[in-house]
């Protein structure tokens, strides 16, 4: 009743003011950032009024007002000023510096802060910086963009994608990938969001930032927010880039010489002759391949150079009501290998309107359709023989490569001639929110979220292609899969500020479902090939339908407060309840708290911008484990008695486990953001420790139980670590400036317990923790990382004075030089699992550096990442047909009789020959890259009047231009095995409009 | 409509944090998923699991690993094969399974060691469901029947067992969430295994029937037939040759012309118990690789190209010695040479065939001589191969046949028969037998009888089908003839040149497998490696 009196009169006065003084000034003049760089598109608004306008492509403004009004002039970015008018005024110059980084508004789980009350850790990504890479791979543009986000390459082809691990892999099973908040939906694909309408992304690393998302927090939170319009401000933006595509690698393949040569020697060592007979060690179709000079380069043949492009329209528009931002983007790349693609048309609206003064509705909408071709078969041509006849006489493909007598040797570019892999995928996101002012400072929000995907896949190898032929007269394969997500969200949101005291209360209540359903039919027996797999055919080889669902009830709240600016606290409460844990064991609870000081603040006297110190401990939780495993499941085995099938059920290998319960992850934080010299030199530095308790594990059955497998909790994981963010801005003039970057991270992962089962060592009689073997393979034990390899270690190759008398080494049974030596640990003479030692795979360390200059209109960036200390197996050093001579690999200084090798091995076509090869192949794959080099011209005055543009940027850009590494491979983060679709190495010209 | 009360709903219980959500809201629910409990609790449940274990029984055979080398191991381990080339020779020449630890240790006797343990949970479960159901009156013959064939796959499986490993342990109840974590400490004594073995046995023998309803499932005569293994196993001659007297006198099973003991389907009344496959067809398994893996590489050789006639495609990785070939050829009219074997690959290719020679002119290019190993070319592309596994409704070219894989038949039970009365001192009994065998391969009758001409028999009639290194074992000569036969010495050699002379590693504890490494971790602590491996 109060209030209503006092707008009111307030209104009143107002209305009377209006008519009292109409008679108006006229200001005008130019906006100017602090290098006298005129600013388009400065909002000007009348403080307390509704004129408004915008500065001009030069910055100028001209505006009519009332004497002694007040005029707001803001840009994002910048700092907003505000001046007082109470005469004309022409040729007035308004000067914007730019923004403190400290007043930016970050965005948090359900809700943002400023950065400089930001009590977690959490890194901010620099998102032009990171958009200087040509992909729609989200992953990628965050490598090296945040301390502690190590992105890992799992695909290079088209529409691939990477992995992400934050602070390092706290869970075995439970899977590591990080939780991605999208304008604060859930996303299962990062790749679903177009880097073009990227505004933000923020990643939350420590459980106080990210116990709010609770339930699959543990692995941190991508937090990525799309581009919302400017109030009052209307742009229309055009970007495109056109890449090239190359091949990139750094090893040499032996040509129809070398690889004669390279396998008579596998030859030579196998038979002990020094000139074996031709027809022992090659058949006669290779014979007359030789005889008539009929040799391939394989990769020069199947790879070429492709192309890539993206186009993007998009508008931002700022209506005092209504505002929206929209974009449409076309992305197209085609892969270096034959038959692999991938197309994208995307399109995105954000719209918000204001339907009453106390009820505002948003509305996301996200429409995808994309397409992907894929090679069929992995495409693998490092291993093929050059001496081979890949075209006949008339310049036509043939089936086999070495000739028709032998029909193992199936040509790969033929079976890519009669084969199609083609995806089709189909995403529509609808996302409605209500947000409701309850009262004043209380808010209460209703967000409901649909998203379904939809997949048709059909995989087709004709009647000519090598597994669709032998009368077989094609093979089909249709898959059709949907997923579904649904979520439904109450958010109430209530602030109190009193005196120094400043709280901010947060309660949400959350329903999240998944449900996926997959249908598979493989068929044969085709009409014809004419249609492809859209043909009908006689023959059902197998059909298969999977539905699954997942669901997942959350209740939460969170307190912040912040006494004086001073003191900040904040703490969390979580509980989830999530359907694939067993009945009894349903609900996890997750509580955070964190606290900070602003020591700059509260040491008044020191020459800071900024030192804020921050603590912080809490739990999150995992549930990334499939359905059922709580329960029994069979799976359908039927059997053919005599012609008649019956159907049969087995149960499945993995034994249920009737009290699979929550992973749960702490952690401690302990951090320093810092800031001197005006902001020019800032930083942070994070410590953290993380301990994941009730570990997820697969944990291998004694296969007499008639099992393989359960899933368990239990065991800890701990992982460290040590982050360093470093952000300088060297030398700033009016013409030019320079700045640096550089992010440092380390982590290390170890095993604290296991099972608790003992063992007893049977030599020694100690008693000792027992490993456990994982269902990948690895094996766990206390004390070691999980990602270690454990095999035999390697020792070089044994040389003749081995074998010496008196030599220090004794040789296992067996072993010949020019074999791989291994560590025989027991000293048994016999070279078995217990001389396995473990060796951690995961890096020391990785980090990036990066730096930007700008020179009046040009613009020169670089960043270069390291990564220091991985272990990788190299499966084409692994692969005992290599060393047989049966496969072409990469040319290295191998063993001979007569220049013995100490690294790497002697070739000999006999299998019993290569043995530890694994160990051998265990190889270091540190790298440096200088990943990306930019220039960049922004388009100065006078061609921006000319083109009518606001603003405008060309560049050139070029990524993975250099690598240094020991590690054979097209790209390092990958080893060079059979479906390893090759990294490039890529060349780009690109142009951003905006009018 | 439930979904609009729920969003009103959960608009509430944010303030009172009490849901209105059903109360099987968060329930784990199999959507599209057959449930474990569905299978041992209902008689079509446990039909339904039974014919899973027949599909279970199967995998070996379609097991791509090395090759699809899996169901050829023992044959390659046994005295009868030449391992030439590929994964399988590595079993044959001590590369691998010589060790505890070594990767064809670990792959193939893990994967034998927990096939059969599957199989025997699998079993316990039907058993004890069966049983139940039996209890609450329930007793159609169909469930009688189900329950028989779950006793004979436990039999089966712990004979197996016994016999590869002989450290096994025996278990009867199905493995639950409570128990799987468990670590034997002993192994069970031959007494009790082969007690179980014998009950399991009886109870199939005296419910199935000679003529089963569907062709390939156990029936009477196979488990009988595995009843005589067992007792001659364990030197029960009487016990062995009144079980093999009872199944030739009163079962309708008889040796057939034998032309056709490996023709179509294997469907005949010599035909025991067979492994299933039906070509493209959901149920029917994927394929078998052991024609391939046994048949010459013919193909490589100017002149020759894959054909049916020739033995279908072939790649020479393991196949006949010296010592079985010598022995089919020790009689001119041995008609097993062309049937079960195929000694002679024709010239069949006009398009490439070399001066000098004409289509039909047998295979003759290369000598069994050390001379430039000279004999690698001689066994890789034209020593005799097996045609016991070949598919000859495939292309010539393919190597993925889904020919039905003959496990039991009545030729063997004829010889264990002879066998067993030989060591009663029924000499004449025993003659019959052999000289039934004899008889139909065409070779002459002979009234010389011993435990070595016997093995001879065995050899040449039942080479390849699996049972050889079992046989030697059970009889104490597995080791000798190993020593005596294995290879040849020319790949032994061979072998040394690049690692060892199999005959060098290999010593008499080796006639049991070692038990998997990775398997005596999970073991308890006492739980005893075979001594060869120690």
């Amino acid at each position: 009743m109060f209030n209503f009196f006092k707008y009111s009169v307030f209104g009143f006065f107002l209305f009377c003011s209006a008519f009292l003084f109409a008679q108006k000034i006229s200001i005008s003049g130019v906006v100017l950032d602090d290098q006298n760089n005129p600013l388009p598109g400065v909002a000007i608004v009348v403080v307390g009024g509704k004129e408004g306008t915008l500065t001009d492509f030069d910055g100028k403004f001209s505006i009519e007002i009332l004497p002694e009004t007040i005029l707001l002039f803001s840009y994002v970015g910048y700092d907003s000023q505000t001046i007082q008018f109470n005469t004309s005024v022409i040729d007035v110059e308004v000067i914007l510096s730019l923004g403190n980084r400290l007043d930016e508004i970050v965005v948090v789980g359900y809700g943002s802060q400023r950065r400089g009350n930001i009590v977690g850790s959490i890194s901010t990504v620099d998102v032009d910086d990171a958009k200087q890479i040509p992909t729609i791979n989200v992953s990628e543009l965050l490598r090296g963009r945040a301390a502690g986000v190590q992105v890992n390459l799992a695909d290079a082809r088209p529409g691939g994608s990477s992995d992400i691990v934050i602070r390092g892999n706290v869970s075995v099973a439970g899977g590591n990938s990080p939780l991605i908040i999208v304008d604060g939906l859930p996303f299962d694909n990062l790749n679903d969001v177009a880097p073009d309408d990227i505004q933000r992304i923020e990643i939350l690393k420590d459980a106080a930032s990210t116990a709010i998302y609770g339930a699959r927090a543990s692995n941190g939170v991508i937090l990525i927010t799309t581009k919302r319009p400017t109030e009052g401000f209307t742009s229309f933006t055009y970007s495109n880039f056109l890449t090239s595509q190359t091949l990139t690698r750094n090893f040499d393949l032996y040509n129809a010489q070398g690889y004669f040569n390279y396998k008579m020697d596998a030859w030579r060592a196998r038979t002990g002759l020094s000139n074996p007979p031709s027809s022992v060690v090659w058949d006669d179709y290779e014979i007359d391949l030789i005889e008539n000079g009929n040799y391939v380069d394989w990769q020069d043949l199947a790879l070429n150079d492709a192309l890539l492009q993206s186009h993007t329209i998009s508008a931002s528009v700022g209506g005092s009501k209504t505002k929206f931002y929209t974009s449409f983007n076309y992305f197209s790349q085609d892969g270096i290998i034959p038959n692999s693609s991938y197309d994208r048309l995307s399109f995105k609206l954000n719209l918000s309107h204001q339907l009453t003064e106390k009820l505002e509705l948003e509305s996301i909408i996200n429409v995808q359709d994309s397409k992907q071709s894929k090679e069929t078969g992995g495409l693998f041509l490092v291993n093929l023989s050059p001496i081979a006849r890949p075209y006949n006489d008339q310049g036509d493909l043939v089936k086999y490569y070495f000739g028709e007598e032998n029909a193992s040797a199936i040509n790969p570019l033929w079976d890519q001639e009669y084969s199609d892999d083609l995806s089709d995928i189909s995403l529509i996101d609808l996302n409605l929110r209500f947000n409701y002012e309850v009262a004043p400072n209380l808010t209460y929000s209703l967000k409901g979220f649909q998203r379904q995907r939809t997949l048709n896949q059909g995989i087709y190898r004709s009647s000519q292609h090598s597994a669709g032929d032998e009368g077989l007269n094609g093979l089909g394969v249709l898959i059709n899969s949907s997923y579904r997500q649904s979520l439904l969200e109450h958010i109430l949101n209530y602030k109190i500020v009193h005196n120094k005291h400043d709280f901010n209360l947060t309660a949400v209540h959350a329903l999240d479902e998944q449900y996926s359903i997959y249908n598979q039919i493989d068929k044969s027996d085709f009409v014809n090939d004419a249609l492809n797999f859209n043909g009908l055919a006689s023959k059902i080889l197998s059909n298969y339908r999977s539905v699954t669902r997942r669901r997942v009830l959350s209740y939460l709240g969170r307190i912040r407060y912040a006494f004086d600016d001073k003191i900040l606290f904040e703490g969390t409460m979580r509980a989830d309840g999530a359907s694939v844990f067993a009945e009894n064991q349903k609900w996890g609870y997750f509580p955070a708290g964190s606290l900070a000081f602003k020591l700059d603040k509260l040491l008044q006297n020191l020459e800071l911008d900024q030192l804020k110190f921050r603590l912080s401990y809490g739990s999150t939780g995992n549930q990334g484990i499939n359905p059922l495993e709580s329960l029994g499941v069979a799976i359908y085995n039927p059997y053919s008695f005599g012609t008649s099938v019956v159907s049969g059920s087995s149960p499945s290998t993995r034994l249920r486990n009737p009290n699979l319960k929550w992973e749960t992850t702490n952690t401690l934080n302990i951090g320093f953001d810092f800031g001197f010299f005006n902001n020019r030199l800032n930083g942070v530095i994070d410590l953290y420790k993380a301990n994941t308790l009730d570990l997820l594990l697969d944990r291998s059955l004694l296969s007499s139980t008639g099992y393989s497998v359960t899933r368990f909790n239990v065991g800890e994981l701990e992982n460290k670590g040590a982050e360093l963010t470093l952000n300088s801005l060297l030398i700033q003039g009016n013409n030019f400036s320079w700045d640096v970057g550089l992010m440092w991270s380390t982590n290390k992962n170890t095993i604290k317990s296991l099972t608790g089962e003992t063992l007893i060592d049977p030599l020694t009689g100690e008693e000792y923790f027992a490993d456990i073997t994982d269902t990948s393979g690895r094996r766990l034990s206390i004390g070691q990382s999980i990602n270690s390899l454990w095999l035999p270690e390697f020792a070089g190759i044994y040389q003749p004075e081995d074998f010496q008398p008196g030599s220090p080494i004794n040789p296992e049974i067996g072993a010949k030089p020019g074999q791989i030596r291994v560590i025989d640990q027991n000293e048994d003479g016999i070279i078995d699992i217990q001389d396995n030692i473990f060796t951690n795979a995961d890096p020391d360390w990785f980090g990036s550096f990066n730096s930007k200059i700008v020179y009046k209109n040009f613009d020169l960036y670089f960043d270069v990442y390291a990564i220091q200390g991985v272990k990788r197996i190299n499966s084409v050093l692994a692969d005992g047909e290599f060393w047989k001579g049966e496969k072409n690999g990469p040319i290295v200084p191998y063993y001979r009789d007569e220049s013995p090798s100490t690294i790497w091995p002697k070739p000999n076509a006999n299998a019993a020959w290569l043995r530890h090869l694994n160990s051998f192949a265990a190889q270091d794959a540190s790298y440096l890259r200088l990943r990306t080099l930019t220039l960049g011209y922004s388009f100065g005055s006078t061609l921006k009047e000319y083109l009518k543009l606001k603003s405008g940027r060309l560049y050139f850009s070029g990524t993975n231009l250099l690598t240094l590494t020991n590690f054979l491979s097209y790209s390092p983060e990958q080893n060079l095995g059979a479906g390893i679709f090759p990294e490039t190495m890529n060349f780009t010209i690109g142009l951003n409009v905006n009018f | 409509m439930k979904k609009i009360s729920i969003i009103l709903c959960s608009a509430f219980s944010i303030m009172f944090l009490d849901g209105c959500y059903p109360d099987d809201f968060l329930k784990d629910e199999l959507l599209s998923d057959t449930s474990v409990e569905f299978l041992y609790n209902s008689e079509e449940g446990i039909s339904n699991a039974v014919v899973g274990l027949y599909s279970i029984n199967r995998e070996p055979y379609e097991r791509d690993w090395f090759n699809g080398a899996i169901p050829l191991i023992l044959t390659a381990k046994s005295d009868l094969a030449a391992g030439i080339d590929g994964e399988i020779s590595l079993f044959s020449n001590c590369f691998w399974g010589c060790s505890a630890g070594d990767y064809g240790s670990e792959a193939a006797f893990g994967y034998f060691w927990a096939h059969h343990y599957r199989i025997i949970d699998i079993s316990n479960s039907i058993i004890k469901g069966a049983n139940n159901l039996i209890d609450q009156g329930l007793s159609s013959d169909k469930l009688i029947q189900n329950l028989a064939e779950a006793y004979v796959f436990r039999a089966h499986s712990y004979f197996t067992l016994f016999r590869l490993f002989r450290n096994v342990y025996i278990k009867t109840s199905p493995t639950t969430p409570e128990t799987a974590f468990d670590r034997p400490d002993s192994p069970s004594s031959q007494e009790q295994i082969f007690e179980l073995i014998r009950s399991d046995l009886n109870f199939a023998s005296e419910n199935l029937e000679f003529n089963t309803q569907a062709y390939g499932r156990w029936n009477k005569g196979a488990v009988d037939h595995i009843r005589a293994k067992v007792e001659i196993w364990e030197g029960n001659y009487a016990s062995a040759a009144s079980i093999v007297d009872d199944l030739i006198n009163n079962s309708p099973h008889q040796l057939v012309s034998i032309d056709q003991v490996f023709s179509g389907e294997l469907n005949h009344n010599e035909s025991l118990f067979s492994i299933q496959f039906e070509r493209q067809t959901i149920g029917g398994g994927s394929w078998q690789q052991m024609n391939w893996q046994t048949v010459s590489h013919y193909s490589a050789v100017p002149g020759l190209k894959q054909s049916i006639e020739n033995g279908g495609d072939g790649f020479g990785f393991l196949s006949l010695n010296p010592y079985v070939i010598d022995l089919l050829n020790e009689y001119s009219t041995d008609k097993r040479r062309d049937h079960y074997y195929i000694f002679e690959y024709k010239y069949n290719d006009e398009k490439t065939l070399p001066a000098g020679k004409s289509i039909g002119d047998p295979l003759n290019l290369y000598k069994r001589v050390a001379a430039n190993d000279e004999f690698f070319l001689y066994y890789k592309r034209q020593n005799p191969g097996v045609i016991k596994f070949l598919d000859t409704n495939v292309e010539p070219t393919d190597r993925m046949h889904s020919k039905n894989v003959m496990v039991y038949r009545l030729a063997e039970t004829l010889l264990i028969g002879s066998e067993a009365h030989l060591e009663l001192g029924n000499t004449t009994k025993a003659l019959q037998y052999l000289n039934s065998v004899r008889t139909r391969a065409g070779i002459p009758l002979t009234s010389d009888i011993s435990i070595e001409i016997i093995f001879e028999e065995r050899a040449r009639e039942l080479a390849f089908e699996g049972q050889r290194w079992y046989s030697l074992k059970r009889k104490g000569l597995l080791y000798q003839y190993l020593m005596d036969h294995m290879n040849d010495d020319l790949l032994n050699s061979y072998y040394e040149r690049n690692h060892v002379n199999p005959k060098n590693v290999l010593t008499p504890g080796m006639i049991h497998l070692p038990i998997p490494q990775s398997q005596l971790d999970l073991l308890g602590e006492n739980y005893p490696q075979n001594e060869a491996y120690n």
